[in-house]
C-alpha cells in the first residue's frame, strides 16, 4: 500500500498505472486457475454474495423461472426471495439427507421459461459437493445458464469452467483463496451475453470518460467506482500461493485430514454426524452434533477449555439445515485448510471426546 | 503543451478501449520484446483519462500487427512528431480478426 496506493487505471502516472498492473495480474491469475480463455470476462466484486446478486439480478426478468437446490446459502436464497417478489418463479429441488441433489428432479422442473440454474458448488454446511458437471449437460441441452456459487471450493477444489460447463462462477477471495476479506468476482463465460446484463451499479470506470452512459464491454460494464485495489494485491498473493501449492494438491492434503477428523470423531458415540460419508463426495467442511448438548455450548467449550474456532448455529443457510434436519438449533462445523496438520485434527478429536463425556 | 514523452523523435501512439486491454497490450508486446511506454491519454487526441500505449515509430507496425495478431482491437492510432503534432492512422481493415 505504502508502495502503489494509487487509483488503478485512472490515470496516467506510473503508480495508477502499477496498481493497473497489479489488479491485471490478479485477473489473469484467476483464469489461469478457473481455466477462463478471456480474463477480461472476470469481474472484481467485494464478495461471492454481490457476485451472486449481480448474475441473479443483472440477468434475470420478472416471467423468468430459476431453479435452485433446497442447500443453498442466505447469498443465493435471498436474492432468489427478492426476485420472486418481483415476478421472478422460483422452484427449489429438495435435497437427500446428505445435502445431496439428483439432476434428474432438476431436469423434471425445467419449463419453456426457464433460464438459469443456481447451485451451491460444495455446501457451507455439510460440505457435500454437487454433481455441477452433470447438471451442466442438463442445463446445456436445455441452452440454460448455469449459476455456480463456489465460495467453498474455488481454491479449494479444482475448477475448469469450460470443462465443467459453467456458466456464470462466482468466488470469493477470502476463503480458499486466502486473500482478505472484501474481495471475490465472477467469471462470465462465453454463454453470457454481458450487454443484456444490467450492472448492480454504474459509475466512473477510468474509460469512456467522455460519455455519460455506462460502457457495455468487459471488465468495465460491472466494476464502477474505485475498485478495492489493495484488497486484489492480496488476493494475488493468494492465489500465487494456491497456485504453488497446487489445488490438486490442497484437495488431498484436506481430504486426507477430514478423513482422520471423520475416523476419529465416529468412535465418539455421542456425535451425529451431517453430510456424505465418503469424502470424495464432500469438502474439508464437516458438520456434527453432540447428543444432549448446543451446538454453541460445544463451540463455546472447544474455544474457552482447548482454543478450538469453530462456527456453531445455522451458518446463514436455514434452508440446508431443515434440509439435513438440524433447523433450528443448528449444528457445528469444523473448516479445515492448507494451514491445519494431523496434530490438529488429532486435539480436536479429543477435545469433542472429552466434551461428550 | 506537449503530452506524452518528451523524446525528440516520431511515436506511435495506441488507444485502447479499456485498461484491460492497456494491460494485455503491455503485457504481449513486451513479450514480443517490443519496449513500450505508458503515457496518459494526450488532450489533443481524445478526451478520455485514460492510459495509451507509445511505441518508437520503427516498431509501430509491428505493434499493430502484434496486437491484432493477439486480437486485442485498437482503438485509434496515432503517430507523434517530435514538436508534439498528432496523425491519426487507419488500420487496415481487412482480415481483420475479430476482437475479442
Amino acid at each position: 500500500m505504502e508502495e502503489v496506493g494509487a487509483n488503478p487505471g485512472r490515470s496516467g502516472h506510473l503508480l495508477s498505472i502499477e496498481a493497473a498492473r497489479i489488479v491485471y495480474g490478479a485477473r489473469e491469475a484467476l483464469s489461469v486457475l478457473f481455466h477462463v480463455k478471456d480474463s477480461s470476462r472476470i469481474v472484481f466484486t467485494m464478495n461471492a454474495t454481490e457476485s451472486i446478486n449481480l448474475a441473479l439480478k443483472g440477468l434475470l426478468r420478472p416471467k423468468d423461472h430459476v431453479i435452485t437446490s433446497s442447500m443453498e446459502h442466505n447469498s443465493v436464497m435471498r436474492p432468489l426471495r427478492e426476485l420472486e417478489k418481483n415476478g421472478v418463479e422460483l422452484s427449489i429441488i429438495p435435497c437427500s439427507k446428505e445435502g445431496m441433489i439428483d439432476p434428474r428432479e432438476m431436469e423434471k422442473r425445467i419449463k419453456s421459461n426457464t433460464k438459469m440454474v443456481v447451485l451451491n458448488h460444495a455446501s457451507n454446511v455439510t460440505g457435500t459437493l454437487l454433481p455441477v458437471q452433470e447438471v451442466a449437460l442438463i442445463t446445456r441441452r436445455h441452452d440454460l445458464l448455469l449459476l455456480v456459487d463456489a465460495a467453498q471450493t474455488a481454491g479449494a477444489y479444482p475448477i475448469d469452467v469450460e470443462r465443467d460447463g459453467i456458466d456464470l462462477l462466482a468466488f470469493t477471495g477470502h476463503k480458499s483463496l486466502y486473500g482478505p476479506q472484501g474481495t471475490g468476482g465472477l467469471v462470465m463465460g462465453e454463454r453470457v451475453n454481458e450487454k443484456e446484463m444490467v450492472p448492480l451499479k454504474q459509475g466512473g470506470t477510468g474509460s469512456r470518460s467522455e460519455f455519460e452512459e455506462q460502457p457495455d464491454f468487459l471488465p468495465d460494464r460491472f466494476e464502477s467506482g474505485t475498485p478495492n485495489g489493495i484488497g486484489i494485491a492480496g488476493l494475488l498473493a493468494g492465489i500465487q500461493f494456491v497456485m504453488e501449492k497446487g489445488v490438486e494438491q490442497i484437495r488431498r492434503n484436506e481430504s486426507s485430514l477430514i478423513e482422520k477428523l471423520m475416523m476419529g470423531l465416529r468412535k465418539i458415540p455421542q456425535v451425529k454426524f451431517y453430510g456424505p460419508e465418503n469424502q470424495k463426495d464432500r469438502i474439508a467442511t464437516l458438520s456434527f452434533n453432540l447428543e444432549h448438548l448446543a451446538p454453541s455450548e460445544v463451540a463455546l467449550r472447544l474455544e474457552r477449555e482447548f482454543g478450538i474456532l469453530c462456527r456453531p448455529g445455522l451458518h446463514c443457510a436455514p434452508a440446508a439445515h431443515r434440509t439435513i434436519g438440524s433447523f433450528p438449533e443448528g449444528t457445528v462445523r469444523f473448516g479445515l485448510s492448507i494451514f491445519n496438520s494431523e496434530t490438529h485434527v488429532e486435539t480436536a478429536i479429543q477435545a469433542v471426546s472429552l466434551i461428550s463425556k | 503543451m506537449r503530452s506524452g514523452s518528451f523524446d525528440q523523435v516520431m511515436k506511435y501512439v495506441f488507444l485502447f478501449e479499456s485498461i484491460h486491454r492497456v494491460m494485455r497490450a503491455e503485457k504481449i508486446l513486451k513479450e514480443k520484446g517490443i519496449s513500450v511506454d505508458l503515457i496518459p491519454v494526450p488532450r489533443e487526441i481524445n478526451s478520455d483519462c485514460g492510459v495509451a500505449v507509445e511505441v518508437d515509430l520503427e516498431l509501430g507496425e509491428e505493434a499493430w500487427r502484434v496486437l491484432e495478431e493477439n486480437r486485442i482491437s485498437v482503438l485509434e492510432c496515432y503517430t507523434k512528431n517530435p514538436s508534439g503534432k498528432f496523425e491519426q492512422r487507419k488500420p487496415d481493415l481487412q482480415m481483420r480478426p475479430k476482437d475479442i
